[in-house]
């Protein structure tokens, strides 16, 4: 599929971080727009409007927090969060804010590029059909019929099931904090309900593996503790 | 003069004096203006009698008066004199209007008097409640205001001494304030408690007599008064009082005053000591919040350098020709170890948090499946191609623990099973319940650990000898880590021998009841 040159807002304090992250991004194809504050992302989000943010946290002046505000109040532009151990609270706050991912320094090159890719696809892959089917291996959900299938075979849910599986289907490839699962699925009131989630993902999981003997989906919703959930990436291509 | 005179309250000896004192007075100037002065009819003078001794002794004295002034006049002056007969019928109503307008006009004059009185002590015992709690407000500490507001129950309440115990029960006070600081305290004894009344129900003082010895010098005793501080459920102490013994019971004015102060000085303890207590949750969240920012910014700053290498050995491998191997294999070790010193740091900033009290757990119910499964996939790198087997019921309940620190406790079980067993060694995770604690248990079918070794398993930077030491070691805390962990959890950790042959390691970890699923 041949797109044009996706741009990376890349907001780092840190000069060798921001160096060494912007040349593997570029080696990659990309075009990154690097910035060292709040202040300089603000304005090149305002110019060039950015396929994707990557967003340090611990930013000096105006914090990682408050520029992501900014983004969310403008565009749904994916944003995936660069967090130092002991900046959970921040990065579970970043993530229920709309944040699309996160990425625990130091990380490898390979999670970085897997975690890029699986963001960008959400705006400029196939999946990008919001409402469309999705397939992630023998998962197959139809929205506009409510249908699920399991490798060909009809999996029966309750309507809350269902939600919750649409909605983590729908961030496949990306993370999914409790809190934004149980307001997405329950509603508002509920979301310091975490218990319900246990309940509602435990049961979906034996509903999946009941049909799914040789467990190829095993691994479809990971448990990310402290955060989440973590659903595997959809299927790329429409075979 | 008059008006000091008349506030002050007379006693029985006090109203005799001022009904006698005038009925003299007045008998002496009738007596001068009849016989020197030649006046026909002077009773009128005893009218003046009448309302002197009614200012100066109330209603009583003045009605008293007035029937003296009627009985002496009539024997005194009345022809025929010297007999309480009365000859002239003018005479007769001249003394019956003197003793009608007597008894009217000391009643008047007593009820003025009475009423100024009661004003009089009612301003002083606002005055006095206003400066006590002046005093106990503006003060830091109820301590620094007590010597003052004893003082001032002393002047107004006319007591000897007035003293504050704090304590449960009058046996076990001390002493928190005295107004005659120097001398010994008399021993508990006797006294009498007020008993406060509900709403306006007037305070009454009831007399007590505490199972106690009684003192030996009981005729020096004063009687001592006592009113309690603080809610009746819950004492905190006792305001005492100590009072001459020819003055009789405090009066209402008084008894309201003493069970006001003691009110207000109950209050404030009750303040002082809240305001203690916050100060000292305070100061601890302050100490403990400095701690954890300092070691998030040690953690800032050694990651930050360490993204920096990985990210750029990341680059270098893919920009390496893939026939150059030396060159991608030097890529790849500086990405694997600088990822090895991350963990070490990791490690040993845990470490440091679970010994300087900063490590927080999030006690939530955690589904022990769920978080297992999440761990032995995360372990995947290390494992290799290693089965992990897992026995969990289905059924077993929830595990009351923080998740993300049990899961790097379990993480830590699992890594350290794996890289110190060789790789055919089975390993086994399993959780049972054994009423309201869980117990996950990860052992391994390597060669074990000797007995003698075992307890010394979660010492720090503590190597079992002989034991198959990994390529790349890791700080040695792993364990350590382990122990201090789950016991912020509030749980505790043993090791054994496993039935697979090699080493358990068993967490115990109350399990979160009350939840359904």
């Amino acid at each position: 599929v041949s797109q044009r040159r996706a741009s990376i807002l890349l907001v780092e304090d840190d000069d060798p971080v921001r160096r060494a992250l912007a040349a593997a991004l570029e080696a990659r194809g990309y075009g990154v727009r690097p910035a060292a504050d709040g202040e300089e992302a603000m304005v090149l989000w305002e110019l060039r409007r950015p396929d994707l943010v990557l967003l340090d946290l611990g930013l000096p002046g105006m914090d990682g927090l408050s520029v992501l505000r900014r983004i969310r109040r403008d565009a749904a532009t994916p944003v995936i969060i660069l967090s130092a151990r002991g900046e959970e609270r921040d990065k579970v706050e970043a993530l229920d804010l709309g944040a699309d991912d996160y990425l625990a320094k130091p990380f490898g090159s390979a999670e970085l590029h897997a975690r890029v890719r699986a963001a960008l696809r959400r705006v400029l892959g196939p999946v990008a059909a919001a409402e469309g089917e999705v397939r992630i291996g023998g998962l197959r959900i139809d929205p506009e019929r409510r249908l699920v299938t399991i490798h060909d075979r009809p999996l029966h849910l309750t309507p809350r099931e269902y939600e919750l599986l649409k909605v983590l289907a729908g961030h496949a490839g990306r993370v999914v904090t409790r809190g934004r699962l149980l307001r997405a699925v329950w509603g508002t009131a509920y979301a310091d309900e975490g218990h319900y989630l246990h309940v509602y993902v435990a049961q979906l999981r034996r509903k999946i593996a009941a049909l799914d003997p040789d467990g190829g989906l095993r691994d479809l919703v990971r448990a990310e503790p402290g955060v989440g959930y973590r659903v595997r990436e959809a299927d790329s291509a429409e075979s | 003069v008059l008006d000091r005179w008349s506030i002050r309250r007379a006693g029985p000896a006090g109203v005799a004096a001022a009904v006698l004192g005038t009925l003299l007075t007045a008998t002496l100037v009738t007596f001068a203006l009849e016989e020197w002065a030649g006046l026909d009819d002077a009773s009128s003078v005893y009218l003046l009698a009448v309302s002197a001794a009614a200012y100066l002794g109330g209603s009583g004295a003045g009605i008293a008066t007035a029937l003296g002034s009627f009985a002496a006049y009539n024997f005194l002056f009345v022809p025929p004199r010297f007999t309480f007969q009365v000859a002239d019928p003018q005479h007769l109503l001249n003394l019956v209007v003197l003793l009608a307008i007597g008894v009217s006009i000391g009643r008047l004059a007593g009820s003025l008097r009475d009423q100024a009185r009661s004003a009089a002590a009612s301003e002083r015992e606002a005055r006095s409640l206003f400066a006590v709690s002046r005093e106990l407000a503006v003060a830091k500490r109820v301590d620094d205001a007590l010597p003052q507001v004893l003082a001032r129950l002393v002047a107004d309440c006319r007591l000897s001494r007035a003293w504050v115990g704090l304590g449960q029960s009058p046996t076990v006070e001390r002493v928190a304030a005295d107004s005659d600081a120097g001398s010994p305290l008399p021993e508990l004894g006797p006294h009498r408690l007020l008993r406060r009344g509900s709403g306006d129900q007037a305070p009454e003082w009831v007399r007590l007599s505490p199972p106690v010895p009684a003192p030996q010098s009981r005729a020096a005793r004063q009687p001592q008064y006592r009113i309690g501080l603080g809610e009746e459920r819950e004492p905190i102490g006792s305001l005492w009082a100590e009072r001459p013994a020819a003055l009789a019971e405090p009066s209402t004015e008084e008894s309201r005053l003493l069970a006001a102060a003691a009110d207000q000085i109950g209050q404030a303890i009750l303040r002082d000591r809240l305001a203690e207590q916050a100060t000292e949750v305070e100061v601890a969240r302050r100490s403990e919040a400095l701690k954890t920012a300092l070691l998030d910014s040690v953690s800032h700053d050694l990651r930050t350098p360490l993204a920096a290498i990985r990210t750029t050995a990341g680059s270098l491998a893919e920009a390496t020709d893939p026939a150059d191997g030396g060159r991608l294999a030097m890529a790849r070790e500086i990405d694997a170890e600088a990822e090895r010193l991350a963990r070490v740091v990791g490690e040993l900033l845990d470490m440091s948090r679970i010994e300087s009290g900063a490590l927080h757990s999030n006690l939530e119910p955690v589904p022990l499946p769920e978080l297992v499964e999440a761990v032995v996939e995360r372990a995947a790198p290390v494992l290799e191609r290693r089965a992990v087997r897992v026995e969990i019921p289905a059924e077993i309940a929830p595990v009351r623990a923080d998740e993300v620190l049990l899961g790097q406790v379990l993480a830590n079980l699992v890594e350290n099973a794996a890289v110190h067993t060789p790789s055919e060694a089975p390993i086994l995770i399993r959780a049972s319940q054994d009423g309201e604690t869980l117990r996950i248990v990860v052992e391994d079918g390597g060669p074990g650990v000797s007995p003698d070794q075992l307890v010394r398993l979660f010492e720090k930077f503590y190597r079992v000898p002989g034991r198959r030491q990994p390529a790349r070691r890791g700080s040695g805390l792993g364990l350590a880590i382990v122990k201090g962990m789950v016991q912020a959890m509030g749980g505790s950790v043993v090791a054994s021998a496993s039935r697979l042959g090699g080493l358990a390691i068993e967490v115990r970890l109350p399990a979160w009841t009350g939840i359904p699923g």
